[in-house]
């Protein structure tokens, strides 16, 4: 009997998602951010999420929120790098209309990986004492006593989303997927969620996976559904395939900061029927030009 | 000596103070958009500090040899002649664990004893006047051996007397409670760089001491611009001017595009 591919259409892959589904996506900065999955979520009508991020994020979210999708966000760092401040989050904090749940790069970690391991929850060191997050955030932050020595140390329940979305240059149709850049937890994500989507520059063959297994950075037995969007980092970065467009990143930007995002939704997101149709819309000649390989 | 340099930018000015006071066999992380510190790094380990190990943030790189600075610490670009690529996984273990001598933090807000917000701005969480970006790795000022502060603008609202909310602890409230719950051996911040001069911290008040004013700059001008009222010694020095071997580097290795250049507009 033949294996199974996971390979699956956009359409279907998403399906998982519903209103009020906790999500998680791959991403440093600008760094393998799924923007093809992000723009399907989108097209979909995807409501109530609640966003579990990586340590330092920000574009995804703050369209989503800019689309309406948003509940809640689980945030470290959600702005724009170096274009500044997530102009959409920032408004949505200042007003209150989505809430939010502060943490920091070593919880998120330490709670993925909590999550990951089946914890009851995840171990912080003293240091978050001297900062504001556990009187901000008393839902993620409580402060316990060492059993061994009796000092002071921090729990946070684990981090599990129900469904983690991340974008890779290469998988094959089993869901052996291989970065090929920085490592920003994604393996981790993978086990920490319930329910696993890759979405990936290419499909490679799965010879090419057995030929050098020890490049699986995310093992396919973690991975339940696998969707080709090739430049589905696009204004984001593929590892070892394309920078990220900083030209578009700033037209983002400008009108985000002018409160014009639901034009550039209209125009990327909503308007092209598919991410094939962005793809046409952005063009051969930008797409091109922004390859490092 | 070298002739110092009359035509350069403060971006690069402070790159420079910073590179000045990374030590040979240290180990330094830098974070997002993290043009000066990176530029630093590399400055440092083209002149006195061959041994200095230093992480680009998000890419995992140590030790990068990109012959040019990118916007994004994160970028993959980094990982060019880079001689590992550590995960996130692996960044949160070694900062948390204390094995960094240093890191190098921006912030909306800072007070004078180091504390860093980047959190919100206002009194009401809940209704910030302005939402930060975040706390991301600023509670780690509480890991590193000790950290630099750089901040791209010097303006009386972001150099505040008391930051509304404590993403990175520096010395906080003055008093040695600090100590109890920072990692073994975080010592606090060294050094406060901005675009007019350069603060140290008095060791006993563990308060933003003024050190120099960069060239051109003078001390009423840069008091005027700061929020809180630093200790002002009775002589205040001026900042060393870039060098000539130091501007060589900047210019023809480290940063031939002219990233600092463009950075920040006086």
């Amino acid at each position: 009997m033949p294996r199974t591919s996971k390979v699956k259409s956009a359409e279907e892959a998403f399906k998982v998602v519903t209103p009020g589904t906790s999500i998680a996506m791959t991403c440093a900065h600008y760094s393998s951010v799924p923007m093809g999955a992000m723009r399907q979520l989108i097209r979909m009508g995807a409501k109530d999420l609640t966003i579990i991020p990586t340590p330092s994020a920000g574009l995804a979210i703050d369209l989503l929120i800019a689309a309406g999708c948003v509940k809640k966000v689980f945030a470290s760092y959600v702005g724009l790098e170096f274009l500044g401040l997530a102009p959409n989050y920032r408004r949505a904090a200042e007003q209150g209309t989505v809430e939010i749940s502060d943490i920091d790069e070593t919880s998120i970690v330490l709670g993925y990986r909590a999550a990951a391991t089946g914890l009851p929850f995840a171990l912080l060191p003293a240091f978050y004492k001297l900062t504001d997050l556990p009187g901000i955030n008393p839902s993620m932050f409580r402060e316990i006593k060492d059993p061994f020595t009796g000092s002071t140390c921090y729990a946070m329940p684990p981090l599990k989303p129900d469904v983690a979305i991340l974008h890779f240059p290469q998988c094959d149709a089993y869901g052996n997927a291989r970065q090929l850049g920085g490592h920003h937890t994604e393996a981790l994500i993978a086990k920490a969620s319930d329910h696993v989507i890759v979405t990936t520059e290419e499909i490679i063959p799965h010879e090419e996976v057995m030929a050098d297994p020890t490049r699986t950075t995310v093992p396919g037995l973690l991975v339940n559904s696998v969707v080709k969007l090739p430049y589905g980092a696009h204004p984001g970065s593929c590892p070892a395939r394309y920078s990220y467009d900083e030209k578009h990143l700033e037209e983002y930007a400008k009108l985000a900061r002018e409160g014009k995002s639901a034009d550039y939704i209209a125009k990327y997101v909503t308007g092209p029927k598919d991410h094939y149709a962005y793809l046409d819309m952005i063009g051969a000649e930008r797409l091109t030009g922004l390859r490092i390989c | 000596m070298a002739r110092a340099h009359t035509d350069y930018a403060v971006a690069e000015l402070m790159a420079c103070v910073m590179a000045r006071d990374f030590k040979d066999g240290e180990l330094g992380a830098m974070g997002a958009a993290s043009q000066i510190p990176m530029a630093a790094a590399k400055l440092a380990r083209a002149t006195h500090a061959p041994n200095l190990n230093w992480l680009s943030g998000g890419s995992g790189a140590i030790n990068s040899k990109l012959p040019y600075l990118v916007q994004s610490a994160a970028d993959y670009r980094n990982l060019f002649g880079a001689e590992c690529r550590l995960s996130m996984e692996d960044i949160v273990d070694i900062e948390v664990r204390g094995r960094c001598d240093f890191s190098c933090y921006g912030a909306i807000q800072v007070d004078k004893h180091g504390n860093l917000n980047m959190l919100a701005v206002g009194k009401d969480y809940r209704h910030p006047k302005v939402r930060g970006p975040g706390s991301v790795g600023l509670s780690l000022s509480a890991a590193f051996r000790r950290f630099y502060i750089y901040l791209t603008h010097h303006d009386p609202r972001i150099l505040v007397e008391k930051v509304d909310f404590i993403s990175g602890p520096g010395f906080w409230d003055g008093t040695p409670e600090r100590d109890k719950y920072v990692q073994p051996g975080a010592l606090g911040p060294c050094l406060c760089v901005t675009p007019l001069g350069v603060f140290d911290f008095d060791p006993a008040k563990r308060e933003m001491r003024l050190k120099s004013v960069h060239p051109g700059v003078s001390v009423e001008h840069l008091l005027s611009q700061t929020g809180f009222r630093p200790i002002v010694p009775a002589k205040v020095g001026e900042t060393q001017p870039p060098g000539a071997e130091e501007m060589r580097l900047l210019r023809e290795v480290i940063d031939r595009e002219g990233i600092l250049r463009r950075m920040i507009r006086s």
